[in-house]
């Protein structure tokens, strides 16, 4: 039974946008095999998260993905559910973007009780560009932090559920 | 609209980071000058990547081109690495490789027609829209969706970037009975699916017609001895529309990717000069024979006759489709026997292999150089999208030309949807794409 979703969105061969993966890759790494905790990256096709079973099932789901807002890069802003999602920049030709899928599951009902977003903010994408240091070095600060949050999250998921 | 109007359009048609690709159309006195669809093509990048890594490598990395279709990278590049080594797998394996292209089909063909191109035809800017007021239509695509997730994760090992494939097969074979535990399921996702295509054949299509030469491939072997030939996925000859039958290692010689000047990316051209478009207005046109009683018959029953040569009816193509997937992939399931081994060796030899397949949105191409030592010395990958950017192009410019009369925003929208029409590819070819229409 998974409790907790965790989603690295981005692209690993595309500079910062590698961050929700390195974020993913490390919390992984960090976690080790752990049943309720699911880990996932994702690139293309946000809308894809509303057919993994752990959307629906999971108790707590996590988005991270990299953001640009005019921050310094490395800056993280975490977004709950309760905040309004931004606007979706126009519609694509070939997937939905993470806040459409977001506003998607809304429609449908099916948002998760408890969504936390983490955008970690990015300044270089081009393809075949590394990660920016001040990036990789947020990814780690992020993947350390859910790694806590994400054991006590399991943890009292599986006492409430008991 | 009479006299001379000039005036400029810009859309923002796919934009996650802004600037990496753009289509313009440029009208002066009601006349469509000229259409250029500009973008950007990460497979330059893999192309560069892949020289010097091993031979056995390259269905992983090309697999992180493209997160909706990366079963088709990873069966191009395995067709053209087990090509250039001599070595065909035993049929159970290439039951499952056909298998497994069949979920990812599903997968990306439903998202295409349920999320991304039926609210178009709908009058809604956005599935989200759409969503409020056709939610059992919505729901119902993401069931089938999850299918199509679920084929891969059973076979792939993985529903995002399949883990299970390598050249010579996969590191691990299904059981029997988890393929036949998805066989409910599976005749509940034909039904649904023919139930869709009734349901798309009631769109209101604009008219358009093109005469694109429609390349695609046809198998000219099923997947095992016995078995005749089905609809092009995982394998198959190169036939066009213009009488072109060749086999796959001949490609070079027929296509060739050229230079244009408004663009950093190749469009594909015929070596001919001839503009061609692929995918499954292509595939439906050549291999239409090849559709077994279900997705025939629904086809027949709606209309849609090859070849269709109204881009903008690709999405009822789309949906047939969807139904030869489900319905090969039962038919797939109840052949299958667990293989003595889920892999054959595959030994590098020093050599020169081609692999393609029919990725979702048309042929992928891949062409790899091997050396003695198993490094790849040279690789070459031919993406649908790149091929379709000329006849993407010719429909925008016979289409806007025929609507002058709308205004701008309804033209920008519709001008959106032929794009959509060949479902291109955002990570492959068009990460980023920006619309422009200037009328002077």
């Amino acid at each position: 039974m998974t409790d907790v979703l965790v989603v690295g969105v981005g692209h690993p061969d595309r500079g910062d946008d590698a961050a929700g993966w390195l974020v993913a890759e490390r919390l992984r790494e960090q976690l080790g095999d752990h049943d309720e905790v699911e880990i996932v990256r994702l690139s293309a096709d946000p809308a894809g998260l509303l057919t993994l079973p752990a959307w629906d099932a999971a108790a707590h789901v996590v988005l991270v993905d990299a953001i640009v807002t005019g921050a310094p890069p490395g800056s993280v802003e975490v977004l709950g559910a309760d905040r309004p999602l931004p606007s979706p920049r126009a519609s694509g030709t070939h997937d939905l973007d993470l806040v459409a899928t977001l506003q998607l599951a809304r429609a449908l009902g099916r948002l998760p009780r408890d969504l936390t977003i983490v955008g970690i903010e990015g300044a270089r994408f081009g393809v075949g560009d590394l990660p920016s240091p001040a990036v990789v070095a947020a990814a780690e600060r992020v993947a350390c932090a859910l790694d806590a949050e994400v054991r006590a999250l399991g943890t009292r998921s599986s006492q409430s559920a008991g | 609209m009479t006299h001379s109007h000039e005036r400029d359009i810009s859309v923002e048609a796919l934009a996650r980071v802004e600037g990496e690709g753009a289509m313009r159309v440029k009208i002066r006195d009601d006349h469509v000058e000229h259409v250029a669809l500009e973008i950007y093509e990460p497979p330059r990048f893999f192309e560069a990547l892949l020289v010097g890594r091993a031979y056995t490598e390259p269905p992983d990395l090309t697999a992180r081109i493209c997160g909706i279709c990366p079963v088709a990278y990873q069966l191009s590049a395995i067709n053209a690495i087990e090509d250039a080594c001599g070595v065909e797998p035993p049929p159970m394996i290439r039951l499952l490789r056909r298998l497994l292209y069949c979920g990812e089909w599903i997968e990306s063909h439903v998202l295409h027609v349920f999320l991304l191109h039926a609210p178009d035809f709908l009058g809604y800017q956005s599935a989200i829209e759409m969503a409020a007021d056709h939610h059992a239509l919505v729901e119902q695509g993401l069931r089938l969706r999850k299918l199509g997730n679920t084929l891969l994760e059973v076979i792939g090992g993985r529903a995002i970037h399949p883990i299970n494939v390598r050249v010579g097969g996969f590191h691990r074979a299904p059981r029997v009975a988890t393929l036949q535990a998805l066989r409910p399921e599976l005749e509940w996702a034909r039904d649904a699916a023919i139930a869709t295509v009734r349901a798309v054949a009631g769109f209101d299509f604009p008219d358009l017609e093109q005469h694109h030469v429609y390349v695609a491939l046809r198998p000219d072997v099923g997947w095992g001895p016995d078995v005749a030939p089905g609809y092009p996925l995982e394998t198959g000859r190169v036939v066009a529309s213009d009488g072109l039958d060749i086999a796959v290692q001949e490609w070079p010689r027929w296509f060739r990717e050229e230079h244009v000047p408004h663009s950093t990316a190749l469009h594909g051209r015929m070596v001919t000069g001839a503009t061609y478009a692929v995918g499954p207005q292509a595939r439906f046109a050549l291999n239409a024979d090849r559709l077994h009683a279900p997705a025939a018959d629904v086809a027949a029953e709606v209309g849609l006759a090859a070849p269709e040569r109204n881009p903008f009816r690709s999405i009822l193509v789309r949906a047939v489709e969807t139904v030869e997937a489900i319905d090969e992939a039962l038919r797939l399931i109840d052949a299958y026997e667990e293989p003595d081994a889920p892999a054959v060796e595959v030994p590098p030899v020093d050599g020169v292999g081609h692999g393609a397949t029919e990725a979702p949105r048309g042929i992928l191409y891949h062409r790899y150089a091997i050396s003695a030592d198993g490094l790849v010395a040279a690789a070459t990958i031919v993406p649908p999208t790149a091929q379709n950017q000329p006849a993407m192009e010719a429909d925008l410019a016979g289409f806007v030309q025929r609507h002058l009369d709308l205004d701008d925003e309804a033209l920008r929208w519709r001008s959106e949807q032929a794009i959509r029409n060949y479902d291109p590819c955002i990570s492959c070819s068009t990460h980023f794409l920006d619309l422009q229409i200037d009328r002077g």
